[in-house]
């Protein structure tokens, strides 16, 4: 068996055969992605019609003997090959393709030679006009040759900094020394966790204190609060409204804000309450005037 | 005495092939006879549904097979399965001799069909997929 399977490569190279049990030996190569595609799309039904199948047959059978007594062959050994023919010319369906792109994921990129299919990318990176067909016709010292000057040019360029070699896949890289201070390393550390918890302890609002130096006051003025006495007996809210019944009215015309017990008992609660809550402003902007005197 | 007799004869019975039962027939095909269709058509094969049932049938050809994947898918007077299996069989049966009658027992067109096709090499998917080596 095996002296005959010797034979058949050495007469039609590397081909797929189709063994039939107590039956012909049918050497094959299996189609092109086009004319995969071309006859997929013939079958009806998953049944390719049986001329289509002949022309299969005749196309890729590698015993053209065979392609010339079609007519007299046992009629399933065509449609038998073709079935596998078609089959490894393209994708079955989804879950089969799948697992094949998985097959070939594993083969080339975690096979044993998986670092030559590596070596064949940079080639084809570096020198772009050739194909993977031209790559792989290469022989050795060729693809050798190819592969230095492809390093060479990826050193001159920066995209690597050291030759290509290949480690074992137990092997540890080298640890390369630091380049760093590791004491300054540590101390720049420590400084910016510092940074950071006092600027958690530091409230949330910042305000403007440009924009509140040139002020005595540090809450908004109120036209109400802030209006001279005189002026302020003038206010009358009113005065829009005159025609408004009387318990309408705010009546606040007739009260004095800076006598009123009441009035005052709420500016002063406003005024305790903004002073705690303003704190930290009110300590800045008192930092920034002694500093301004001393200069 | 008698009952040493009888496993002998059993045993003889047992021995004989469905050969035997071939020529036994009247009219069965001589040696010469089947030697020479062995020339013609290949592979010759003998099934038995009885002791007077014996077929003798060859595979079917491929471009027996076009013709009749033809008849089947005719536009203007397409023939349906029954017809096909008999048509096929009545192709590739070389004993009896035509006319055969497949009326007589239902199945006998459709399992012998069967057989003529497993013998002309129509495997399953799965089946053919396992014949397959990359050299």
């Amino acid at each position: 068996m095996l002296q005959a399977l010797g034979e058949i490569r050495k007469q039609y190279g590397s081909v797929f055969l189709t063994i039939i049990p107590d039956g012909p030996v049918v050497p094959w190569q299996p189609l092109p992605l086009g004319s995969y595609i071309d006859y997929a799309g013939v079958s009806v039904d998953g049944t390719m019609p049986a001329p289509i199948e002949d022309e299969i047959f005749s196309q890729c059978v590698a015993d053209k003997t065979l392609v010339r007594q079609l007519d007299y062959l046992p009629a399933g050994l065509i449609s038998t090959v073709v079935q596998n023919i078609l089959n490894h010319s393209g994708p079955v369906g989804i879950d089969a393709f799948n697992q094949d792109l998985e097959d070939t994921r594993a083969a080339v990129n975690g096979g044993s030679f998986a670092v030559i299919y590596e070596m064949i990318d940079t080639i084809l990176k570096v020198f772009p006009s050739y194909t993977p067909e031209d790559v792989l016709a290469m022989d050795y010292k060729t693809f050798l040759n190819r592969l230095i000057l492809s390093e060479r040019r990826l050193l001159q360029t920066g995209l690597i900094k050291e030759p290509i070699q290949i480690l074992h896949k137990d092997a540890q890289p080298k640890k390369k020394k630091p380049k760093v201070d590791l004491k300054k390393l540590f101390d720049i550390q420590q400084q910016d966790k510092q940074a950071k918890v006092q600027q958690r302890q530091k409230p949330v609002i910042k305000p403007d204190l440009d924009e509140l130096e040139g002020t005595d006051k540090w809450w908004d003025v109120s036209p109400i609060l802030e209006a001279p006495e005189i002026n302020r007996e003038k206010i009358s809210f009113n005065a829009d409204n005159e025609e408004l019944d009387a318990t309408w009215s705010t009546q606040w015309e007739k009260i004095n804000r800076f006598t009123d017990p009441e009035i005052q008992k709420k500016r002063e609660q406003m005024i305790k309450e903004a002073q705690i809550h303003y704190k930290p402003t009110l300590d800045a902007l008192q930092k920034r005037r002694q500093a301004a005197k001393r200069k | 005495m008698s009952e040493k007799k009888e496993p002998e004869v059993k045993e003889e019975e047992q021995q004989k092939s469905l050969a035997d039962y071939l020529y036994s027939l009247p009219n069965a095909p001589t040696k010469e006879v089947i030697d020479q269709w062995k020339a013609t058509f290949g592979d010759v094969f003998v099934s038995g549904f009885g002791e007077q049932e014996i077929f003798v049938f060859r595979a079917l050809q491929r471009k027996e097979h076009r013709e009749m994947q033809a008849r089947l898918n005719d536009p203007q007077g397409p023939i349906d399965q029954f017809t096909y299996e008999e048509q096929v069989c009545d192709i590739c049966v070389l004993y009896p001799p035509a006319p055969r009658d497949w009326e007589k027992k239902a199945g006998m067109a459709s399992t012998l069909f069967e057989q003529i096709m497993l013998n002309s090499h129509f495997f399953s998917p799965q089946a053919a997929s396992m014949m397959v080596l990359k050299l």
